[in-house]
């Protein structure tokens, strides 16, 4: 019995031998050292030209696209079937933070423009530091390749142009900013928990951003990126904005911004590279240039947004014709006859008891981005009549920019008409309006800008000794010049989506108040009997028969806090050194 | 008496099932290969060389060489020792020889040799033996299978036999008042007085028998010796349910195991939650956690398991019983066991079912009339406040429709549009409900097995397939699934056991290709309008570019095949060195690869007489994404196990290692413009910028464990876990981690104080256990955690399998560079480099009763469970960081629950029943520790408050005129203005406003607590009956009460905007001339109504009748008649029948993730054979 047991006890021995070496064996580092087979890790990254460029890419979606769609819904130009909650007083706080993050890291910044989807008022988005953050990290991490400086900097200038971008879009819808210059990480909590930057002192900054790219991005760029002329063309914008704002607003120090946007716009006239795109046809040759399939090598674009056949479409021809969109009475009253005169004084005006009527004798602008009769919808489908009462137009005055009779483009998703990120007009306008703020604008001045714009469309020139005040000017008591320079570029730039960005610089929120801009057409007894009865049966009118958009109201109110958005209140509850926006 | 069996094969014999089927004619040849080898094993020559060995050794020696089965007292063979030489002696021979001096004799039964004790007169036995009455008869099961094996001894004699195959016996005995007592392991014992004629004998499962065994990690355990909270379902519960998988036949049958159906469609896994275990994830919601799920062993996904190869399931609850798997176990275990063959004859059993299955609940739309009629009010509302409006229905939409609705065969269902005259404007009435679930799809499975063995060697193979056919008719989904399965065991020698399990699933999964692109996929359509037929007046499917019209894309674009196979080998080695010493080690292997082919194939869409409008542009251009799939899974366990007895003393130890690794591959590819559309093959294309995909990733873990059990005269019971891991997951200096637990028994029944009332208390004993276990899980990647379903690509992924690794992303931009769209290289997330494991830690006491002969038996368990150092994003941070912030290991949450079960089984006559009801709670988790939230914000994780709580307003009504609304500022929720109808908040601060504050705790303005989501009092009820040749069962399973707050379109008309298409709950909406109305006045978008609000919390409780079956098997005459050993036919109905306050829109089971794929109602007529 004994030996039974000892035997047992010797084999448990051996037991717990090899059970003790496993045991032991357990901690295999090299078994358990597992490391990504697929994915890239910072540390071997930033080694070449390569790296530096695709790193780079990321940041394009991001550019700004004049795409038409419910562009300037937030303004006096149009009244959407959907009425406007900004401007309507109905806006409310957002309560946190949209962003961008896709599984841990900065994917899409593709957030106003590419899919065809502004939604203006927006500040949970805007106040998104992910492309930000993206920039900052290049900044901290490029010198680790080992290639010429100038290479270097040429990604530099592409990544501080669209840090500058992205700031400034902030300082637009926030005023003062949290900015942030360099790479953080989640225990820099001074600049986390820090105050909100001022907005002058957020612009010097982007000003500062904006010149490096200037001074570093190509002439001839490599195919879609951006160069030294894009760079010019975000320089003079930006300090147009920054220049009118400071004015308007009384902060001061306008007259450095003021004149590097004319010193930008004049870099670019003077280059040669560019010019307005004219066939000769001043009939067609506005409305044909939003409709090209191909803007590369366009003599207008400075920078374009392109799409290819099966590569990369759009379907904003069709969103277009569905989108219940309208420029508002407001912005049709604002289109000059065809002699140069305003409506209230040309004696070739016919009035607006028709449509035809009041497309009569104008601007040649006005019958090529507003559908008139014989307006070729869809492959034929000719419009005789606005189509109210539908979801084609909510006013009567349908934008056509970018619309074409194209099956090919209608087809969802599948038009390949590109768009302008920089276009060359804009320029133009930039540098008139630069100068006659400086007080600096002479007759060459507006021969070579705003009378090149209506050469193109066969008006006459502006000529400033003949300039006369247009007794319902918007702009009671600005001196002519600017009044009728800033016409020239709410017609010319109609639906690109710059106009509320004007009316916040100009101090001019109050234009909002004014009740035509959220009337549409005269439908008079007369035309409404043209129409199949039951369609238009819901459309209200107001005494003198003007299409009443939102019958609950007569006009919108501007309130000043409208100027800026308000925080999302997490941001405020998270960081008490931010304060909200006044108003909000 | 204690019988004892040795023979491992034996022993599983008994614990298993038989099951009929009928197999391939290949398969059938395959195992005859198997079955010769087999037949050889009753030899007849026997060699030994023992000197001074015990008895019972021998005996087992003999049993090893010839197969035949030892049964006898284990007193008769205690302390005998023998001597023998002999080589290739005869089974007679040697049997003499051994016995010779000893006060035994033999008798053998087939191939069954029973010992006993020589009578003290031997001469009287024999005399008694001549006078002898012969009885006959046969012994069944309640389900009326023969049962062999069963012993069958004469009460105060001698005599004993055990049952043939077919469950027949024949003895002799002394006179006809002789008492005969039928004993088989896993059944209750019964008595009987001998009749004369064939006896007919039916011996009941019993569940709760003190000698049952049950699977627990690593090993078995009597059940009456367990200490931890554990819980088995064996097969029968299991069978004879038309269920798709084991998910479903799990569902309310072991009180506090979760299971959560993902939806009806064919293809779809449940999801497992044992007691409720909730975690919290980086997107600010909590996470319902998933067990380890080891299927014989190995990890396996239990919804590609065939039901009716499962022999039992158990689930460890404690952390103190699953402690034994350390890092993975942390939310529970979950055990299966698949059937074995047992030695006996070879056995071939075929069951098959015929199933017809429809949507239990389905949302029931508004008709066109009504719904013109409310989009219009609704516009009006929209005009008149300054909310949203748009272009309303035209008078003469109103006029057409109510024309077709009134008479559909005689007015159009569409006009030309005046603004565009190539366009319909829709005037229908298309209930598209259903159109897109019209009626009864079909479902069938069989199931075949072959199984048996003799002496050493026993095998079970099986086929089992299974076909569904999905609801959404249109859609024409087909998923079949192919289950072959082989499992061999042999003896090899008496030291060494060999075992070898194959299985395979393979599933062929073909549907639209349009649920992959999400368009013309969902399963419940909100946004089609009632006014759309499905076809144009000219014939073609209607849409026209402004809806997507399900049944065009079902028809017209193209398929999505999947494919997969799933290759599981395991190889396993038992050594037993010495006695009470076993050793086992087994390696598995497994192959998962999965072929998905998914191709769009682009159609027109038409306009007023088939003009051609546009391309439908969700399918443009034609195209073809490929992924094939590759992961290889290996792991190893190698584990000793001590197991001795020393007088009162029992003790077992164990100590093991594990180890995993997992290597994950993915290619895709997705290539557009086929050259023909309709053949989608990748390699034709007229892409000039395929796109092509990889994902590479794999995954380490060790763990070595230990466990020691010791039990003092079956009465105190003590067991011990300890368990070290490592992981790949972590970095080196946090990737290890110690999970200690232990738990103890009394067997309070078994005192001496007890002893008066035994008879009637036959068990009781509580317990107590505690245990911690860690868990590696990585948060924000959803619940699929283990190693389940690596083909969901979240779980592959590099975040997941690498978090403290940050990776840079790539893509595709959205913007031309050099004509292609330009390649990226994102910046990194951030992470953390120090967090590490999170840790759970449960205290368990727990109460198991027997009463009445085992007639009452069940349990009851209380838990307490905190998870601790759970990964969350440490602290909120400012927008202004520009990235996720990154988790580290800072929040703890608290939860605690009960379970209780109790089982009734008895007979009245020849009608037998049992009766279960399991019944559980879970509290609501409790976020003890949590500082991401410093401003406690009501929309984050609160220190201190419970998950799912629902904070909201108080309905005070509705305003009774549009003065009294705009008498108060609403602003904060809604900026249009308010109007009579619109519902009126209760100013709770009473600062005249109705608002959120700053939706903080301390202030939330105007909202309050008004409910939570966490489901209580979660209940399962079983009643089986049995009379005669009838057999009846039925399961009802539900809820008590779980606060349901609806936001759906379902719930709220033109709940998202004007799209949305109002139910016909919504129908009931405040109007001037409805003031008492359920609903408030309706609008596009009325986000001001639809706040949270105690009104519309619903109880989303319900009770539902799972399963109600009735089956006849055919009596054995009959059956014989046929050469069959056993035949049933059964009838099932199930989901049949649902009691909920719910709305009908409203599955109650699938309303909190509202919108997915019906769940299915179903009749099954089915068929179980043996041959």
């Amino acid at each position: 019995m004994l030996k039974i047991t000892t035997m047992k006890n010797k084999y448990i021995l051996y037991i717990a031998c090899a059970a003790l070496s496993i045991v032991t064996s357990c901690k295999r580092e090299s078994f358990l050292n597992r490391s990504p087979l697929s994915d890239i890790t910072p540390g071997t990254y930033f080694k070449n030209e390569t790296d530096l460029q695709l790193y780079c890419n990321q940041y394009y979606p991001a550019l700004t696209v004049q795409n038409f769609l419910k562009l300037d819904d937030n303004s006096d130009d149009k009244a959407n079937a959907s009425i406007n909650s900004l401007l309507a007083g109905t806006y409310t706080v957002p309560s946190a933070a949209t962003h961008n993050y896709s599984g841990g890291t900065t994917l899409n910044f593709d957030s106003n423009n590419i899919s065809g989807n502004v939604n203006v008022n927006q500040s949970g988005t805007d106040w998104d530091f992910a492309l930000i953050r993206a920039c900052n990290f290049f900044l901290a991490n490029y010198q680790k390749a080992n290639i010429p400086d100038a290479t270097k900097n040429i990604y530099v200038g592409e990544t501080l142009f669209f840090r500058a971008n992205d700031f400034w879009k902030k300082v637009k819808a926030f005023g003062d900013v949290s900015y942030v210059n360099h790479y953080i990480v989640d225990s820099s909590k001074s600049v986390l928990y820090g105050p909100r930057m001022p907005h002058k002192q957020v612009m010097d900054s982007v000003l500062k951003d904006i010149n490096f790219a200037v001074n570093n991005l190509p002439v001839s760029p490599a195919d879609g990126r951006l160069g030294k002329y894009a760079a010019l063309a975000l320089k003079a914008r930006v300090c147009l904005w920054e220049g009118t704002y400071r004015k308007y607003f009384g902060v001061g120090d306008e007259a450095t911004y003021l004149q590097a946007a004319s010193d930008a716009a004049e870099q670019i006239m003077n280059s040669g590279l560019y010019k307005l795109y004219s066939t000769g046809n001043p009939q067609s040759d506005y409305y044909n240039l939003f409709i090209q399939d191909e803007l590369k090598g366009n003599s207008e674009a400075i920078l374009p947004m392109r799409y290819l056949q099966s590569v990369l479409m759009n379907g904003i021809d069709r969103s277009l014709g569905e989108a219940g969109d309208g420029y508002s009475k407001d912005f049709v009253n604002s289109i000059l006859c065809s002699d140069g005169l305003p409506t209230s004084l040309s004696p070739l005006y016919k009035g607006d008891d028709t449509p035809d009527d009041e497309a009569t004798n104008r601007d040649p602008r006005y019958k090529q981005q507003i559908a008139t009769r014989g307006f070729d919808f869809l492959a034929g489908d000719l419009i005789t009549l606005p189509r109210i009462g539908t979801t084609v137009t909510s006013t009567g005055y349908q934008p056509i920019k970018g619309r074409s009779n194209s099956l090919a483009a209608w087809n969802a998703n599948a038009s390949v008409y590109d768009f302008f990120i920089f276009r060359y007009a804009e320029v133009l306008l930039i540098e008139a309006e630069a100068k006659a703020e400086l007080g600096l604008a002479t007759q060459t001045i507006i021969d070579n800008t705003i009378n090149k714009l209506r050469d193109r469309v066969g008006m006459p020139h502006m000529i400033i000794a003949n300039l006369v005040k247009d007794p319902k000017s918007n702009f009671p008591s600005l001196p002519v010049l600017i009044d009728e320079i800033r016409r020239e570029r709410r017609v010319e730039l109609g639906a690109e989506g710059f106009r509320f960005d004007d009316i916040k610089r100009w101090h001019a929120g109050t234009l909002i108040n004014n009740p035509n801009t959220i009337l549409g057409m005269k439908l008079t007894p007369t035309l409404r009997a043209q129409y199949p009865a039951q369609q238009v049966s819901n459309i209200v009118v107001d005494a003198n028969n003007y299409i009443r958009l939102y019958p609950s109201i007569t006009n919108r109110t501007w309130n000043d806090k409208m100027y800026l958005l308000p925080i999302p209140t997490q941001e405020i509850s998270l960081n008490p050194n931010i304060k909200q926006n006044p108003g909000w | 008496m204690n019988l004892n069996a040795f023979s491992i094969a034996v022993y599983r014999q008994r614990l298993l099932k038989k099951i009929l089927l009928v197999m391939k004619l290949t398969t059938v040849i395959m195992f005859l290969g198997l079955l010769q080898c087999s037949a050889s094993a009753f030899s007849q020559k026997i060699s030994l060389n023992e000197i001074n060995t015990p008895l019972k050794k021998v005996l087992k020696s003999i049993n090893q060489q010839t197969g035949y089965v030892f049964f006898y007292d284990s007193k008769d063979v205690r302390n005998k020792n023998v001597s023998i030489t002999v080589k290739d002696a005869s089974l007679e021979d040697v049997l003499n020889t051994c016995l010779k001096n000893l006060q035994l004799t033999y008798k053998l039964v087939n191939n069954t040799i029973l010992l006993q004790e020589k009578d003290a007169v031997p001469a009287t036995t024999q005399a008694v033996a001549v006078v002898a009455v012969p009885v006959t008869g046969q012994v069944f099961d309640e389900k009326n299978n023969p049962l062999p094996g069963v012993t069958i001894k004469i009460k105060g004699g001698n005599g004993a036999v055990i049952t043939d195959v077919d469950g027949k016996f024949k003895l002799d005995v002394p006179d006809n008042k002789a008492i005969l007592v039928f004993s088989y392991i896993g059944f209750t014992t019964v008595e009987l007085p001998v009749s004369s004629g064939q006896m007919v004998v039916h011996l009941q499962t019993d569940l709760g028998k003190l000698s049952e065994v049950v699977v627990v990690g690593y090993g078995t355990q009597k059940k009456v010796n367990l200490t931890g909270s554990i819980a088995t379902v064996n097969s029968d519960k299991l069978e004879n349910r038309p269920v798709v998988n084991l998910g479903d036949a799990l569902q309310g049958l072991i009180p506090n195991l979760n299971v959560t159906l993902g939806g009806g469609q064919p293809g779809t896994a449940a999801t497992f939650n044992v007691r409720g275990g909730t975690t919290l994830n980086l997107s600010s919601q909590p996470v319902s956690t998933t067990p380890l799920v080891l299927v014989d062993g190995v990890a396996r996904d239990p919804n590609l398991i065939d039901p009716n190869d499962v022999a039992s399931v158990t689930v460890l609850k404690d952390a103190a019983s699953a402690a034994i798997y350390g890092g993975r176990a942390a939310n529970g275990v979950i055990l299966i066991t698949t059937k074995t063959g047992k030695a006996g004859p070879t056995r071939v059993s075929y069951s098959g079912s015929y199933t017809i299955s429809r949507p239990t609940r389905l949302v029931q739309q508004v008709n066109s009339m009504e719904y013109i009629k409310m989009f219009n009010e609704a516009n009006r509302t929209g005009l008149k406040s300054g909310g949203y409006s748009t272009t309303p229905f035209s008078e003469q939409d109103s006029t057409m429709a109510a024309a077709y609705f009134n008479a559909p065969n005689n007015n159009p269902t569409g006009y030309p549009d005046p603004a565009n005259p190539k366009r319909y404007r829709y005037v229908g009435n298309t209930d598209w409900t259903k159109v897109l679930y019209p009626g009864w799809a079909p479902q069938q499975q069989h199931n075949v097995s072959v199984s048996g063995g003799e002496g050493k060697t026993t095998f079970l193979g099986s086929l089992g397939y299974y076909r569904q056919d999905g609801l959404e008719k249109s859609a024409n989904q087909v998923y079949q699934r192919y289950t072959p399965t082989l499992k061999v065991n042999s003896d090899v020698a008496k030291w060494l056991t060999l075992g070898l399990n194959m299985s395979m699933t393979h599933t062929d999964n073909n549907q639209p290709a349009a649920t992959r692109i999400n368009q013309g996929g969902a399963w419940l359509y909100s946004n089609i309008p009632p006014v759309m037929p499905v076809y144009n007046p000219d014939g073609n499917f209607a849409g026209q570019g402004n809806y997507t019209n399900p049944l065009a894309v079902n028809a017209l674009s193209g398929r999505d095949i999947d494919s997969q196979n799933d290759f599981w080998t395991t190889g396993r080695v038992v050594i037993r060195p010495v006695d009470h010493v076993s050793v086992n080690v087994d390696y598995t292997w497994n192959a998962l690869n999965d072929n998905r082919k998914a191709n769009l194939i682009p159609f027109n869409e038409y306009g007023v007489n088939g003009t051609f409008l546009d391309i439908y542009p969700w399918t443009n251009p034609s195209q073809v994404i490929e992924n094939k799939t590759n992961n290889n899974y290996n792991a190893l366990n190698a584990f000793a196990t001590y197991e001795n007895t020393f007088g009162k003393h029992y003790l077992k130890a164990l100590v093991g290692y594990n180890q995993e690794y997992q290597h994950y591959m993915l290619g895709s590819t997705l290539v557009k413009n086929l050259i023909d559309p309709n053949l989608p093959s990748s390699g034709i294309n007229n892409d000039t910028q395929p796109q092509v995909g990889s994902v590479e990733t794999e995954y380490a873990l060790v763990g070595t464990f230990s466990r020691l059990n010791y039990i003092y005269d079956n009465k105190y019971l003590v067991e011990i876990n300890a368990r070290y891991d490592g992981t790949s997951r972590f970095q080196p200096n946090s990737r290890y981690s110690f999970s200690p637990s232990a738990s103890v028994g009394w067997n309070v029944a078994e005192e001496s104080f007890m002893e008066g009332i035994k008879g009637t208390l036959n068990q009781l004993k509580i317990r107590a256990s505690y245990g911690q276990l860690p868990n590696q899980l990585v948060p924000g990647v959803g619940s699929t955690g283990q190693m389940l379903n690596m083909l969901a690509s979240s779980v592959a992924s590099s975040a997941y399998q690498y978090p403290y690794i940050a990776v840079q992303q790539t893509g595709l931009v959205n913007y031309l560079l050099n004509g292609q769209q330009g390649i990226m290289v994102a910046s990194p997330g951030l992470v953390s480099s120090s967090f590490t494991w999170e840790k759970v830690q449960t205290k368990n006491l727990g109460l198991d009763y027997s009463l009445f002969n085992d007639k009452l038996n069940g349990s009851f368990d209380y838990f307490i469970t905190n998870i601790k150092d759970i990964l969350v994003p440490g602290q909120q941070l400012p927008s202004t960081l520009g990235a996720p912030v990154p988790p580290s290991n800072s929040a703890d949450v608290r939860s605690h629950g009960w379970e209780f079960s109790v089982n009734w089984r008895d007979k009245i006559n020849e009608l037998h029943y049992s009766l279960t009801l399991g019944l559980s709670n879970t509290s609501n988790t409790r976020v003890t520790k949590y500082s991401g939230n410093p401003t406690n914000s009501i929309n984050d994780f609160i220190q201190g408050q419970d998950l799912g709580n629902i904070y909201g307003y108080v309905n005070d009504g509705f305003y009774k005129t549009d003065a009294e609304a705009a008498a108060v500022d609403n602003s904060a929720l809604a900026g249009y203005k308010w109007l009579a109808g619109d519902i009126k908040y209760k100013d709770l601060n009473g600062d005249g406003k109705i608002n959120y504050g700053d939706n903080t705790l301390s202030n939330m303005g105007d909202k309050k607590l008004i409910g939570n989501t966490t489901p209580h009092y979660k209940f399962g009820f079983n009643l089986n009956l049995s009379y005669k040749n009838f057999d009846f069962a039925t399961f009802i399973q539900g809820v008590l009460k779980q606060d349901f707050y609806p936001n759906e379109y379902v719930f709220y008309a033109f709940r998202d905007d004007e799209y949305s298409i109002p139910s016909q709950m919504t129908t009931n909406y405040w109007t001037p001339t409805n003031t008492n109305a359920y609903y408030p006045r309706i609008r596009f978008s009325g986000g001001g109504n639809e706040q949270a609000q105690d009104k519309y919390i619903l109880n989303a409780g319900y009770a539902r009748i799972k399963q109600l079956t009735l089956g006849y098997s055919l009596p054995s005459a009959a059956v014989k008649s046929i050469k069959l050993q056993k035949l049933r036919v059964y009838v099932t109905g199930a989901n049949l029948f649902t009691i909920t306050s719910l709305n009908k829109s409203y599955d109650p089971e699938t309303a909190a993730s509202f919108g997915t794929y019906p769940l299915n109602k179903s009749l099954s007529f089915g068929v179980q054979a043996t041959f």
